[in-house]
Order: structure tokens, then sequence, then C-alpha cells
């Protein structure tokens, strides 16, 4: 008997003879035991492919392709993916919450210049203005409340400005949710990528990186560099001096060290971040402490 | 006044001083990205926006044949959301057939909504350089369009060629010069990616086409199986 051949596609199973002749057709698990059939070696897959280009096949080519991508879209939505996101709003609230602070001081400032000036941060600086009248926030600054230089606001005026002042509160607290929210989950997706580089910073690089996936697989040299890509295109193209950080600048022990060891700190974290990243992807014990002494130990020289 | 040019299903309309190609809608009333809808007679046209396509930007700048005609079965390589995708289906309309493919889940939601929509469209969760991982999900190809960003896309190319085009059958190809290498020039890497494709003996070139300035640094390579 001549030999038999098996192939499956998406249409169905099929068995075919020497000449890639149809013998028959149907589920692949029927036919397995009817047939004795060897798999198709994968150079006569194109010559049957051509079999198939058949406009009765187009309905189930398309049906079962989209049931088949939905289902692949549906498993690719990953816990790490999750993170990128909520790292890209903690970014864009910042910006937003930024340009928003400033325009209320814009607006505070006609009324009270006097405590504008005298707090800096935006966030306190919402926090004191929702909570007290002007009188008392002067008197906490020092200033006669008859002295100031804001001019008469109506209760309507100020009711006005106040909603505006409450929604920014809410901004800065969906900020720090979010944040606790990424702490939580980098915790859990990336426990020693978080041990060296902190969640935050852990995050950022992750969604530079785009998945977990791409990220194990980054060389060190590439993660030292992520968020630095214009200065890294700019030395490719016309030969300027190269970028020695990106991101990872970012990370506490650069306030500690040197400025002239920025780029020694930066390609040694890089290299500890690389090596956490693969461990993490794969799920290995966790080193991230061992790591992180590594580098502490390293640092004392760079001071 | 719509007109019918030299290409099959691919029709055009002078507005002002430009012309304004257009393929005929297969859902009439519906767009895909914000194209311009154009009613006459009976039929309803879909503008094509050539800042967006790469295939339009070839037939702009003077294509001499694209050898995709209705009731074509094409494999689409790199269909991102499906802007190109969407006229390709218009051309061959439904006697024939698009497998569109992309490598980014993000990209191949937006063409699953598409191919819900168009009953020619299969989409393809997949990656271009792994033939044998959806071999068993497609059909053999009349014509094999690819646009993917990746460095050894030459070589993607002509390993699906091999796979999936039939004898004779026309296959166009788009070279990102930017992902192939940044720091050379564009035109370097066009001829060496010719020289590839003319000494690998699946494909002859049959025409070249740069696309500027509709798409910086990228051309199109249109090429016959042998």
């Amino acid at each position: 008997m001549s030999k038999n051949f098996v192939f499956t596609s998406m249409v169905g199973s099929f068995i075919l003879d020497e000449k890639l002749n149809i013998v028959s057709k149907g589920q692949e698990k029927s036919l397995a035991g009817k047939h004795d059939a060897v798999p198709l070696p994968k150079e006569k897959i194109k010559d049957f492919l051509g079999m198939l280009k058949r406009s009765d096949y187009f309905s189930d080519f398309r049906n079962r392709n989209i049931d088949l991508t939905k289902d692949q879209i549906r498993k690719s939505a990953t816990q790490d993916l999750l993170i990128v996101q909520a790292i890209e709003t903690i970014d864009d609230v910042n910006v937003t919450i930024n340009t928003l602070s400033k325009r209320f001081r814009e607006w505070f400032e006609l009324y009270c210049p006097e405590f504008s000036r005298a707090v800096q941060d935006h966030a306190r600086f919402v926090e004191l203005v929702s909570q007290k009248s002007r009188n008392d926030l002067l008197s906490d600054i020092g200033i006669r409340p008859d002295l100031t230089m804001g001019g008469q606001f109506g209760q309507e005026d100020i009711d006005a400005m106040m909603q505006f002042a409450k929604h920014l509160k809410e901004l800065q607290s969906l900020k720090t949710e979010e944040e606790k929210y990424v702490e939580k989950a980098m915790k859990k997706i990336c426990p020693n990528v978080t041990a060296i580089a902190g969640s935050l910073l852990g995050a950022k690089l992750l969604s530079h990186a785009g998945s977990l996936e791409k990220f194990s697989e980054m060389p060190s040299s590439t993660i030292q560099l992520l968020g630095a890509e214009k200065a890294l295109f700019r030395h490719r193209k016309t030969g300027a001096r190269p970028p020695k950080h990106g991101v990872i600048v970012q990370h506490n022990y650069f306030t500690k060290i040197k400025s002239k060891n920025y780029g020694k700190l930066a390609r040694m974290l890089a290299d500890k971040i690389s090596i956490a990243a693969k461990v993490d992807f794969f799920k290995g014990e966790f080193i991230g402490e061992k790591l992180r002494i590594q580098i502490e130990n390293r640092l004392e020289g760079y001071g | 006044m719509i007109q019918q040019t030299r290409f099959a299903n691919i029709f055009e309309i002078e507005k002002g001083r430009k012309k304004m190609l257009l393929t005929k809608n297969l859902v009439p009333g519906r767009k895909v990205y914000d194209e311009t809808l154009i009613k006459d007679g009976k039929y309803e046209y879909r503008e094509w926006d050539i800042w967006k396509s790469k295939l339009g930007s070839a037939i702009v700048k003077g294509a001499s044949q694209i050898g995709l005609r209705e009731g074509n079965v094409v494999l689409y390589l790199g269909a991102s959301t499906g802007t190109t995708v969407s006229h390709v289906s218009d051309i061959v309309t439904n006697s024939g057939f698009v497998f569109a493919l992309d490598f980014a889940p993000r990209v191949v939601r937006e063409l699953v909504f598409l191919a819900e929509e168009r009953k020619n469209i299969a989409p393809i969760l997949g990656d271009a350089a792994r033939p044998d991982t959806f071999a068993s999900r497609i059909s053999q190809a009349d014509l094999v369009y690819q646009d993917i960003a990746q460095r050894d896309q030459t070589n993607i190319f002509l390993k699906n060629c091999e796979w999936f085009l039939k004898k004779d059958g026309f296959a166009l190809f788009c070279v990102k010069a930017r992902s192939v290498d940044v720091s050379k020039k564009p035109r370097d890497i066009f001829q060496q990616t010719r020289k590839v494709l003319e000494q690998s003996d699946i494909l002859t070139v049959v025409e070249y086409r740069e696309l500027d300035p509709y798409q910086k640094d990228h051309c199109m390579f249109i090429c016959k199986k042998k």
C-alpha cells in the first residue's frame, strides 16, 4: 500500500495520497483511526495549499480565523499590559495636574495672592485652600486680612473656584491610588525588578519595553538607554556624543553619587535589571535582594 | 466625474487641481477610517487616502501594474488596522478573499471589527517571520503583499512568497528603509534589497517605485514569482 499523508488545516483535516490528491476529508480524530498516514512534510504543504484556494472554503476560513483571533486577543491581555496602561495614565495625570494647578493658582491669586506665594507645593496648596477661609489662610502666614491685595469675591465666585479645587484634589488622589495599584501589581508580576528599581521606575521601564516578554528579551545596553531614543538616534545618525542613560536615571541611587559616575551606575543598574527581568518573566526564584546588595556594595565607590 | 483608472476596480475623480483615488465601497454607507464617501449613480465610492496607504501612493507614483484584480486571493502581511486592507478588499470584491495578518494584538483588534463587517477578510494574529505557524490558517494566494517594519523584512518576504504565492503570481513589497538601518542612506538600502530579491531564484523584480513624498524613506517592489 502506498503511503498516505495527513494535513490539518483550519477548514478540516485531509488525507492525501502521494500525488497530493484528496483521499478523505473530515475531523482530525476520526480520520487518524481510519488511515495510516504520516504528517505532510513542510515542502509539500505549499503545493497542497493551492487546493484550498477555492471560494467554497472562504467563509470557513473567515469565520474560524475570526474566532481563533478573538481568542488569541483575549489571551493577550496579560497583567503586565495593565501595569503599562496604569503607569502611562499616571504620567498623563501628572501632566494634567501640573497644567490645572498652574491655572488654579492664576485664578486664586486674584483672590489671595499672598498665600499662593507662601506655599509652593501644588498638592498641599490645593488641600489647604479648600479647607480654610481666606482670613484663616492669611493669618496662618502672618498677614493681616485687611491688608491683602486680593479682590472682593462674592460667594458665587468663590464657589466656582472651589469647585475647581475639588476636582483637582480628586485628580491628585487618583494619581496616588493608581500608584498604589502599580506598586501592588509590580510586586506580584515583577518582584525582582521592583526590588532593584522600585515599582514606579520598574513600571516605566516596562512601559517603554511594551510588555514583560519584550522587556525580558532586552539586553542590558538597551535597558540602559530606554527613554533616551532621541539622543541615541541622533548619535547614530550624526555621530553626536552617545547618551549614557534613559529613564533609569530617575533611580534614587543617582542622587547619592558624583555626576561623572552616572554612566557607570546606569550601566551596572541596567545590567542587574536585565537579569531581574529575565527571572521575572520565567518565574524564577526571588533574587532581587541579592542583586540589590551587589549594587549597593559597588555604590560606595561612586560617591 | 468618476473615471476608471488603468487598474481593475480602481477609480479616480478630479477634485480641484488634484486627482483622488477611489474604490467601490463593498459595504455601502460604512467608513473604515476617516475617508469621504462619494455617491455616484447606484454605486458608492470610498476615497483612498494615498498619504495613509503605501499601495495607493505607489499607484499615484506611476506603477504600471499592481497585479491586483477582482476575484484574487490576497495574503496581506502587516495588515495593521486595515486601512489598505479595506481597499484591497474593495478591489477583489466578494469573489476574492484577503488573509490579513499582523503581529500586534492592539491593531488586530481593529482588524477583527473590519472583518466582521466585510465578508472577504480573515484576520490572523501571527508572526510573518514564521510561515509554518500560520500555514494551517490560510490557503495559497494569487498575490502576496507585505508591509512590515522588520529588520529582516526581505528574507521574510522571500520566505512567504516561497510558501504561499502561486506560480506567476504577483508580490508587492514595501520596504521601510528606516527599520533596516537608520544610519544608512535609504537609496543604498533599496538597491541592496533589489540585489537580494534578484539573486533569489523565487522572484523577478518587475518594477520599483520610491514613495516620496507620500511615504518618507519607503519604496515598493513589484515582483512576479518564477
